[in-house]
């Protein structure tokens, strides 16, 4: 199956459009294919922030799905191995890259600390973590995220962990990245003044 | 659809390597077009702004009297939000979070024609926003220090209509696009706050004197420094030493803030959207500084900045 047309029918599955064949071959795709997982899961992600509903990164193609298709024949390739391997992939990039979703919405950071020198330290990152402007969630363990969390809301599930200190920035440093951001926003409206500038300091007020 | 790509790529690469120079050169016009635009162009409109996470929609008054500007901001989905500008500074919102406050910050000077040293120029072609033809022009970084830009043109009047910013992935990461506007002079009672837009008092100045400004060793090529202050935080006298980098198009501030022996601070690195920020501690002198490196440049860019200003720290003060 092409991915264009995955990709398409994956976006008819957000909008409930796609028919029970669709969902069916979508699912054996994922199987194969972590691109079309992923691909799934920024939809996702869009739809969620769109409609400002919690978003769940556990919730993926096989566990979505499954309800739909229970009473159907299983495809030949059982989803029970697949989705294994995918949470191995998800749980190492997430320990690499230890993200944090933070205050501001949308925000992504990335704990340096005890990386080696500036080279080694590029390169390990860039390999884990996400590029700028994918979705952030790929590198949230699902298990650590077990409640729904979206950037912009503190989640009671993550309070209540008894997270090890070295796992992300310390409350006052996310604040002050908060701060920093902003600050930086508002510098460079008067610098430049121009909308964009102002739109971009505009969108860290909404929170 | 291959073969459409095929062609239009080879049709472009044709007219590029037919009047290359002429494209710049054009293409400097409308930036200069551009920049006259934005300081002397009364208009109203709607915009929606969009980067990871952020879907926006905002209202615009915008009216320039005697080379005064005066701004009017409202957001139009969700929270009422409101923001009035007078000559880029913010004088009345309905909130502010804890960092954007008031600064004074000067206008940075803008020269279109420098910056064809760290960007390619090409006029790509018309097309139309909010229902007026635009011109698209192309800025594409000729190094991997910064990002490309589409900037979209009013042909009228020159005002940036839409711009969009691309990382070197192709990945879009900040849309800004108008989708009405009219070029009528805003009236008094447009530009008015309303009941719920708090007055900001004017930023103080906070004395420079026994504040360490470090430069970075490394500057992408181009960058220069536009501005130098102390700055504070609302809720601490903690003084900032901030300085404001640019190479005519991006942006990026560099605060350096002395740590507490007990503070918890960490090397990190945030991305916000089209923004990085990379924080990094620094020992001088048996002090220890957090220094952040924030802008609309690749997290690459700011590492190296930052990795840089560790080097002159302990360079300077072995």
């Amino acid at each position: 199956m092409r991915s264009e047309s995955l990709r398409e029918t994956l976006s008819a599955l957000m909008d409930d459009e796609a028919e029970q064949l669709e969902l069916r071959r979508v699912l054996h795709a994922g199987e194969q294919d972590p691109d079309v997982r992923r691909s799934w899961e920024r939809y996702q992600l869009a739809r969620s922030v769109m409609h400002k509903e919690p978003w769940q990164p556990g919730v993926d193609l096989s566990a979505g799905i499954a309800a739909a298709l229970a009473d159907e024949p299983v495809p030949a390739a059982a989803p029970t191995v697949a989705p294994t391997r995918w949470k191995m992939q998800l749980g190492r990039v997430a320990v690499a890259a230890s993200v944090t979703l933070a205050v501001l919405v949308g925000v992504r950071m990335v704990n340096q600390e005890g990386m080696p020198d500036s080279s080694n330290t590029m390169a390990a990152i860039e390999r884990t973590a996400p590029a700028a402007g994918t979705s952030p969630v790929t590198a949230v363990p699902a298990q650590a995220r077990s409640g729904a969390v979206l950037a912009g809301f503190t989640s009671l599930a993550d309070q209540a962990e008894p997270q090890p200190q070295a796992s992300g920035p310390s409350a006052w440093q996310e604040q002050r990245i908060g701060s920093y951001l902003r600050r930086h926003a508002e510098n460079s409206a008067q610098a430049a003044p121009n909308l964009v500038p102002y739109a971009r300091a505009a969108s860290l007020e909404n929170n | 659809m291959s073969r459409l790509k095929y062609v239009l790529g080879w049709s472009g690469l044709a007219a590029l390597l037919l009047a290359p120079g002429l494209s710049a050169e054009d293409s400097i016009k409308w930036l200069e077009r551009m920049d006259q635009a934005t300081r002397e162009q009364s208009y109203h409109g709607a915009y929606v702004y969009e980067r990871s996470g952020i879907f926006t929609t905002q209202n615009i008054w915008r009216q320039v009297e005697d080379g005064k500007v005066h701004e009017r901001l409202v957001q139009s989905a969700g929270r009422h939000q409101e923001w009035v500008r007078r000559d880029g500074r913010l004088v009345c919102a309905t909130s502010l979070s804890q960092g954007r406050t008031p600064q004074n910050i000067p206008q940075l000077n803008k020269n279109p024609a420098g910056l064809t040293d760290w960007y390619g120029l090409r006029v790509l072609g018309d097309t139309r926003i909010a229902s007026r033809p635009v011109t698209v022009i192309s800025v594409q970084p000729r190094d991997a220090f910064r990002y490309a830009y589409e900037l979209y043109l009013d042909q009228e009047t020159g005002l940036l209509l839409k711009s969009l910013l691309v990382d070197d992935g192709r990945e879009l990461l900040e849309r800004f696009q108008f989708t009405t506007i009219s070029f009528d002079n805003p009236s008094d009672q447009d530009l008015r706050p309303g009941s719920s837009c708090l007055e900001l008092a004017a930023a103080e100045d906070v004395p420079t004197d026994d504040v360490n400004f470090w430069e970075p060793l490394w500057l992408p090529p181009g960058f220069t420094l536009g501005h130098r202050q102390v700055q504070t935080l609302k809720d601490s006298d903690t003084r900032i030493a901030t300085q404001i980098y640019s190479d005519g198009l991006a942006r990026f501030t560099l605060f350096i803030e002395p740590l507490g022996k007990d503070s918890l601070a960490e090397d990190l690195r945030a991305q916000l959207g089209p923004t990085v920020a990379v924080s990094r501690r620094l020992v001088a002198a048996d002090d220890l500084y957090l220094a952040t490196v924030v802008g609309e440049i690749p997290p690459i860019t700011a590492e190296r900045i930052a990795e840089s200003l560790s080097q002159a720290v302990t360079g300077a003060q072995p």
